[in-house]
């Protein structure tokens, strides 16, 4: 007698991404009510309800200026920061499956050290006269630094794949080393601007504006469509690059697709909202507890996990506490904690 | 199915790996190739599921170039069970079993009823069926590797390769597995190609060996006619006896301790 697994999954699957689903929407109009002014619940959805319905009865009853704040200045902010967070995580479930590593994130083929290169290049410029768009050329960074870890790694076309994960690993690790020398270096010219570079790298997602709303979400639907249609190869991938091409998978061209693709939402990511870490890493950890390690679970539910844990985050150093702290420094201090205590639990069992 | 290697070579960039391998695998033989490490073995299979792509040389199957196969023709044509060392996601036994129906389930579709069924005959012949929902990464290597053996029977082809994959596993367990296989060849009709290091359990059970060193076939054929000392000797480099050993069924090498060359 057998019970088909992937039936009853699924449905739980579909129930788990309707809760997620629902906690993110409830997560989003807390957090916009949340602030330096506090704004009651009803009146957001009001104004929401109203703004998408081509603004009526209840956005003109209400104030302007609380209008201006909850549109153009929180909503952009928060739907940045949740799509940021999902964006990272799908990124941690891609890196991890293709480099056969669960501890790998989407930093581990030296993307954000890429981003935070082309950051620190475009504020030492911006210190002259003209103004030069940080997160253009940070994205540019990221995107080289993936096309040279790739030249890097690249084994030749004789070999079992174009390329292995050991030698992506190292790659990375190799050119995020030099890139960091770069960075320090930029610091220490840049003397009394030094600040500005420090707290581009810690991440933030303040002053976030309706155009970086629909870039991040353009890139996480992309590559949210990509990773799902390829998640039932990279279940096979992640096993094992041989049995996977055994099997049927093209191990090339998923890997390189799937590589790009993380890649690409790990840059996005970076260039919007500086460098926030953990969220990569410790986000596909805890939803693998629960959902197992079939990416087609996997991926969708870290999506919503990612985007559920950052905009948290995000509203507690923005709303709760007294001083707006850096958001890769409150990720850090609170993932770190966490991840050593699944680690842990993982190493006893 | 039967498969046709003509004149096929490989190279890593300058590095020759395999020159001038012409070999045929007919339906319903059991097949085991036979070299010392870094002959070409392992290469051999993989050029032979299209993992890589030869230099030179052709491969059939029933008169077709695989070349010409889709990658998912070619899954339903070939299984192969490899060596897994990096299992790090803790998929569950059935889960891994299931991989193997993979070729035959379109893309955003659910197991149907028969590849259940397949799937669970198959646990349930390879004795895994006792662990079934436990997570793969808490097993044993011998029990994985009965795992990754379970998941290319469910893959159902007419060809099987097989690259070591008894060497983690005890002798009950290789003994059944190798009887499971043994099984296939005779009521199936399916062919069997088995990289073996040892040389006894090849001779044992096989109908054909190959002999390969230095990336080319020193010597193929009936079982009974190949394997001889001068065989061994040109191969390994080893002095041994060969003689048929009538509990075994078969021709076997015996080796003398403390001797080399």
């Amino acid at each position: 007698m057998s019970i088909p697994v992937n039936a009853i999954s699924r449905k739980g699957t579909g129930f788990l991404v309707l809760l997620f689903s629902f906690c993110l929407v409830g997560m989003i109009v807390v957090s916009a009510s949340m602030g330096y002014m506090q704004i009651g619940l009803t009146e957001i959805v009001g104004m929401v309800a109203g703004e998408l319905g081509g603004g009526g009865v209840c956005v003109e009853r209400l104030d302007a200026t609380l209008r201006t704040i909850v549109m153009e200045v929180r909503l952009p902010r928060i739907l940045t920061c949740a799509a940021v967070g999902g964006a990272l995580s799908i990124s941690g479930v891609l890196f991890q499956g293709i480099l056969l590593n669960p501890l790998a994130d989407p930093y581990t083929l030296g993307v954000s050290a890429g981003a935070a290169f082309g950051a620190c290049v475009a504020i030492l410029l911006s210190l002259g006269s003209t103004l030069v768009p940080v997160p253009l050329f940070a994205f540019a960074g990221a995107c080289s630094t993936l096309l040279f870890v790739m030249f890097l790694s690249y084994t030749g076309k004789n070999r079992t794949s174009a390329f292995s994960s050991n030698s992506l690993i190292l790659s990375g690790i190799i050119v995020a080393a030099i890139l960091s020398a770069g960075i320090s270096f930029m610091k220490y010219v840049a003397d009394e601007q030094v600040s500005v570079i420090i707290f581009w790298l810690m991440g933030s997602f303040a002053s976030k504006t309706w155009s970086d709303v629909v870039l991040t979400l353009c890139f996480l639907v992309g590559g949210l469509g990509i990773s799902l249609f390829y998640a039932r190869d990279l279940n096979l991938v992640s096993l094992g690059e041989r049995s996977a091409s055994s099997l049927g998978v093209d191990t090339g061209r998923v890997t390189l697709i799937l590589l790009v693709t993380g890649s690409l939402l790990a840059a996005v990511s970076v260039s919007v909202s500086g460098i926030i870490g953990f969220v990569g890493l410790l986000v596909p950890h805890m939803v693998r507890l629960v959902s197992g390690p079939d990416n087609r679970k996997l991926i969708p539910l870290s999506m919503l996990m990612g985007a559920i844990l950052l905009l948290g985050a995000d509203t507690i150093t923005r709303a709760v506490l007294p001083h707006e702290i850096p958001i890769g420094v409150l990720t850090a201090l609170m993932g770190g904690p966490v991840f050593c205590w699944i680690f842990k639990r993982s190493q006893r069992n | 199915m039967e498969m046709s290697i003509r004149n096929l070579s490989f190279s890593y960039d300058s590095e020759s790996v395999l020159q001038g391998i012409d070999l045929d695998f007919e339906r319903g033989r059991f097949y085991s190739i036979l070299g010392p490490n870094g002959c070409g073995k392992t290469t051999l299979l993989d050029l032979l599921i299209r993992h890589r792509k030869p230099a030179a040389g052709t491969i059939t199957l029933d008169n077709r170039p695989l070349s010409s196969l889709s990658r998912k023709e070619i899954a339903q044509t070939i299984s192969l069970v490899s060596q897994n060392y990096n299992i790090n996601f803790p998929f569950t036994v059935k889960e891994v079993v299931m991989m193997g129906r993979h070729p035959y389930i379109p893309r955003f579709s659910t197991p149907g009823a028969g590849d259940i069924r397949i799937v669970d005959q198959v646990m349930e012949r390879t004795g895994i069926n006792g662990f079934r929902n436990r997570r793969i990464t808490e097993l044993s290597g011998g029990e994985r590797q009965r795992c990754v053996v379970a998941r290319a029977l469910c893959q159902d082809t007419p060809l099987l390769f097989l690259d070591e994959a008894f060497s983690s596993m005890d002798i009950s367990h290789t003994l059944r597995l190798l009887s499971i296989v043994k099984e296939a060849v005779e009521r199936s009709n399916k062919t069997v190609v088995s990289v073996f290091h040892d040389i006894n359990l090849a001779s044992a059970w096989s109908d054909s060996l190959v002999f390969m060193k230095a990336g080319r076939v020193a010597a193929a054929g009936d079982t009974r006619e190949v394997l001889t000392e001068a065989m061994l000797k040109e191969v390994f480099e080893v002095e041994s006896r060969v003689v048929f050993n009538e509990y075994a069924g078969a021709r076997q090498a015996y080796f003398k301790a403390g001797s080399h060359g």
